[in-house]
């Protein structure tokens, strides 16, 4: 048995592990005090945790040689589930969003994340000899059909992750300055028309709402002042001794899913959120080393790629909750509430482990 | 390649530069919020789960002197709309539904919605006042439909003997938009208002107000973001009102109301010694209790139409020209000036000529008295005799004794709009109509006709001032603790001998030739007084015809009166509109109502 276990922590690094599981349960527990540590939510992310975990450790098994022999197929799943889902997907506020699995609901935009990435570096690698201003234009195009299918679902804040993916692949494979300059033009000059077209009108005023929360109190602006107002009101230790009035008493819903970061700020202050930083931190600097470690240039790339997402979407979701960015689906990475993401998540993780594995092989 | 990962390292650089960009401007965000912002969060999450819920107190109770309940507070349940962050139409929506289950009147509708604009800060607004359990319990069986309306208990207050004490009580009503913008112009008195939905609006509850009504406690509980209960804070109790003893006798009042019945008319009786008054009775009357929770509109328009007068306070509201039973106060007027003394005698022969003038001024008995001294001019009313002396006398002299008494005056008892009366002098004249006076209206005058007004309670005050000859302290509707005699003034008003002579005069009313003397043998309580018969209109030349003169022309029938006379403990004054002459009308009354006293101050005792 021992000799099993070894074997198994043999193929993840440990240190990384450590870190990962530390911060999960500290949004287990934060997930508790928001929705109740009887509640539905906390057991449902207790079983999330175990199985994600059981994920990561057999991804962290996967040769990535096979991976990218199938990358292209993946892709085409990934596409097909999104189209599923824009026909048969279980509609939640407005948005078609999931594909309801009976079991649990898959979030097919998150599927895409984990498979986008792995085909456009597939793409880089095997064009290698081509024209790099075709490579790119593959890369841009493979990418806007999963992003405009997440667009209209309509669900903003992934398909700009997307997007975010391809042009972080063109831009570290070496993109050269001019091209960045152009590209950046023609984003600046999409924005009017992304503002007119195709924005709607609550997207719009979330936006707004950064400049003015108190415009709107109790319609677009209710998340962010709220949101605000339970962060300011944790002050230095925050108010765990007493009442978190903000995130008990509901002023501020949905605390256990995207605004999980107000309950942690409102109950245990400043000094809470510095604790939690320091893991984060310690798992970000660990995932930051491993990763530029890889000797393949492809494997690295895409072992950054999936680092980025990771980062950003940490960043975007605190910039959010504290009203410096505007109010988009996103979680915070292994701490909401949320099986989905907490798979993508570990499933990334897993792969990083699986590239760090085979660096270690070909060394031996 | 070499260079591609050259790119690489680089590109990887900047994007961690970025990152750690980004997330010092997220350190610096919180810091900000947590730290720099934290007391102005703070206050704001407060204020998010805080609430303040005030604590009625229990308004005073009303009690008579013997403890009878006059004015009490019911348990009663309102259903009430919780209105917080709703639009119209879902209220509306919410009505409708009720209306399914419970009969929802227009007029109810009406009444809701004005308490709604009336009062912006009110969360909950009731749509059902004082439900009956019927209803209340089919409201029950449908309650979950109805998450936004809840059942609320409250005291309502109840007047058990409705019109009875209606005036004198008064009653409390919903504080209205107008009664809002009085409180805005005084910042204490609208905190001394908060928590408080009723306000005290007539007679008693309006005077008392103050005392009656208490002071609000708190609770300050914690709600969560669906406005449910979750915990208390802070919990301060209210204060209760001051209940209020009143001097009015619950008997009485009832017996008055009996007497008052068929008539428009007041009747007044106080304590001679204390100016504490006994009965308070105005008829036709209303019921107080309707007007608790807002009366409807069509109910208010037909009290106020209503010709009779409900709403009208007769006791201290309405003035009467006071007739004859002035004449005892002039009396005083000529015999302290000197004018006239007791054995003074002039000769009636049925009218008077004004000296210089050919206005005639007639008796109402037409063949005259014959002989006439004091005591027989009060006894019958002898109308020439006074003609005589006011001539006599002139207008200042009889208007300087006659302020003595309070006329012209308010009495200050402890009652809103209470009225002055008008006692009509030279200056009064200039003033008013910017005219001089003439002589006829001083004889006018001595008869209590012209303009001369007084409300029935200045009636029963002079008298007690005549009767204590002091300046006494104003009618007073409290009980008094201890039985005491109180004036403002310790000097008398006059000198005894006069008083005492005029009272042989009152005496002689209920004697064998007095205009009362229909009881002079059965007078057992030993009754003394003045009646008096008020015109209400002048018949130029024509002759008084009782029978066929139109109701609301007909004169005003008063009688003044104490008892008993070699002891004066009670005095009355008894005012029936249009109903004729005093002896024939209001003097029975006021035998029968004394009589009454009487015996139940046996009984008591």
């Amino acid at each position: 048995m021992s000799n099993l276990l070894n074997i198994i922590f043999n193929y993840v690094d440990k240190q990384f592990t450590v870190y990962l599981t530390t911060l999960m349960l500290f949004g287990l527990y934060l997930i508790g005090e928001a929705a109740g540590f009887d509640s539905n939510f906390f057991y449902k992310q207790c079983i999330f945790i175990i199985s994600g975990l059981f994920i990561y450790f057999l991804v962290s098994l996967t040769n990535v040689r096979t991976l990218y022999r199938f990358s292209f197929l993946l892709y085409l799943i990934s596409i097909f589930l999104l189209m599923l889902t824009f026909f048969i997907g279980s509609e939640v506020n407005g948005s078609k969003r999931w594909l309801n699995l009976i079991l649990f609901k898959f979030q097919t935009s998150e599927l895409i994340k984990i498979t986008l990435p792995i085909f456009l570096i597939f793409i880089v690698e095997n064009f290698k000899k081509k024209s790099e201003t075709m490579v790119e234009f593959f890369i841009l195009s493979f990418t806007l059909i999963p992003f405009v299918l997440i667009l209209i679902q309509p669900d903003l804040g992934s398909s700009l992750i997307i997007l975010f993916i391809g042009l972080i692949i063109i831009f570290l494979n070496g993109l050269n300055i001019y091209k960045i300059i152009s590209g950046i033009i023609v984003l600046l000059a999409a924005i009017p028309y992304a503002w007119f077209y195709v924005l709607k009108d609550y997207q719009k005023s979330r936006v707004l709402n950064l400049f003015d929360p108190f415009s709107n109190p109790l319609e677009s602006g209710y998340h962010s002042i709220q949101s605000s107002i339970a962060i300011g009101s944790g002050g230095l230790l925050g108010k765990a001794s007493e009442y978190g009035t903000q995130t008990d008493l509901l002023f501020l819903p949905e605390t256990h899913t995207d605004f999980i970061f107000a309950v942690l700020a409102e109950n245990y202050g400043f000094l809470g959120n510095l604790i939690y930083f320091v893991i984060a931190f310690l798992l970000i600097s660990r995932l930051v080393k491993i990763t530029l470690d890889l000797h393949l240039h492809s494997n690295r790339l895409l072992a950054v790629t999936y680092v980025i997402i990771f980062i950003v979407c940490f960043l975007i979701n605190i910039a959010m909750v504290s009203g410096l960015f505007p109010i988009v689906g996103i979680p915070l990475p292994l701490t909401s509430y949320g099986g989905s993401s907490l798979f993508i998540y570990l499933i990334i993780f897993g792969l990083i482990n699986a590239l760090h594995n085979r660096k270690t092989l070909i060394a031996n | 390649m070499e260079d591609k990962k050259f790119i690489f390292d680089r590109r990887i650089k900047l994007i961690l530069l970025v990152f750690i960009i980004f997330f010092s401007l997220i350190i610096t965000r919180l810091f900000w919020l947590q730290i720099y912002k934290n007391d102005f969060y703070f206050e704001r999450s407060q204020a998010n789960s805080e609430r303040i819920e005030p604590i009625k107190p229990l308004r005073g109770m009303i009690y008579d002197r013997h403890k009878n309940v006059l004015a009490e507070n019911l348990l009663a349940y309102d259903l009430v709309i919780n209105i917080e962050k709703k639009s119209n139409q879902e209220i509306e929506y919410i009505i409708t539904k009720l209306s399914e289950i419970l009969p929802i009147t227009d007029e109810i509708k009406k009444k809701f919605y004005k308490l709604k604009t009336e009062r912006k800060f009110l969360r909950f607004i009731p749509i059902v006042t004082n439900i009956d359990a019927k209803l209340l319990t089919s409201f029950v069986s449908h309650k979950y439909e109805f998450p936004d309306v809840k059942i609320k208990e409250e005291f309502l207050r109840s007047y058990p003997y409705s019109h009875i004490n209606a005036h004198l009580i008064g009653y409390i009503n919903r504080i209205s938009a107008h009664d809002l913008n009085n409180f805005k112009q005084d910042q204490k008195l609208l905190e001394s208002y908060f928590g408080f939905t009723h306000k005290g609006k007539q007679g008693v509850e309006k005077f008392f107000e103050e005392s009656l009504k208490g002071k609000a406690g708190f609770k300050k509980i914690r709600v969560n973001a669906q406005n449910s209960f979750v915990n208390e804070i802070e919990h301060i109790p209210p204060t209760d009102g001051k209940d209020l003893n009143l001097s009015i006798d619950l008997d009485l009042q009832i017996r008055a109301s009996e007497l008052l019945k068929d008539y428009k008319g007041a009747i007044i009786m106080t304590h001679v010694k204390t100016n504490e008054i006994l009965t308070y009775q105005s008829n036709p009357s209303f019921d107080p209790n309707h007007f608790v929770n807002g009366i409807g509109f069509d109910e208010w328009n037909n009290l106020n139409l209503d010709p009779k007068k409900p709403m009208l306070d007769r006791i201290i509201s309405a003035t009467y020209p006071p007739g004859s039973t002035i004449k005892p106060f002039i009396s005083i007027a000529g015999l302290e000036h000197n004018q006239i003394s007791k054995d003074f005698k002039i000769s009636d022969p049925g009218y008077y000529r004004l000296p210089n003038s050919k206005k005639i001024f007639k008796d109402w008995k037409k063949e005259g008295h014959g002989e006439v001294d004091l005591i027989k001019a009060i006894a019958e009313s002898c109308d020439v005799y006074f003609y005589n002396l006011a001539y006599k006398l002139g207008i200042n002299k009889l208007s300087h004794t006659l302020t003595k008494f309070s006329f012209g005056n308010q009495t200050g008892v402890q009652l809103p709009s209470e009225k002055n009366g008008i006692l009509p002098s030279p200056e009064w004249k200039q003033k008013r109509y910017k005219q001089k006076w003439n002589q006829y209206e001083t004889i006018n005058t001595s008869i209590g006709q012209g303009d001369f007004l007084v409300t029935p309670i200045q009636l029963t005050h002079a008298l007690n001032t005549l009767l204590n000859n002091k300046k006494i302290a104003p009618p007073s509707i409290i009980q008094k603790e201890i039985f005491t005699d109180e004036f403002i003034e310790s000097s008398s008003i006059t000198d005894d001998e006069f008083i005492e002579i005029v009272k042989l005069g009152m005496q002689q009313v209920t004697g064998d030739s007095g205009t009362f003397r229909s009881i002079a043998h059965k007078n057992l309580n030993k009754l003394a007084g003045k009646t008096g018969t008020a015109q209400v209109f002048s018949l130029k030349n024509k002759d008084y015809d009782e029978a066929n003169i139109e109701d609301h022309l007909k004169d005003h029938s008063l009688f003044i009166g104490y008892a008993p006379f070699d002891d004066p403990t009670v005095s009355i004054a008894v005012v029936i509109e249009n109903g004729g002459h005093g002896s024939s009308v209001a003097a029975p009354i006021a035998k029968k109502l004394v009589d009454y006293y009487f015996e139940l101050a046996m009984n008591h005792e």
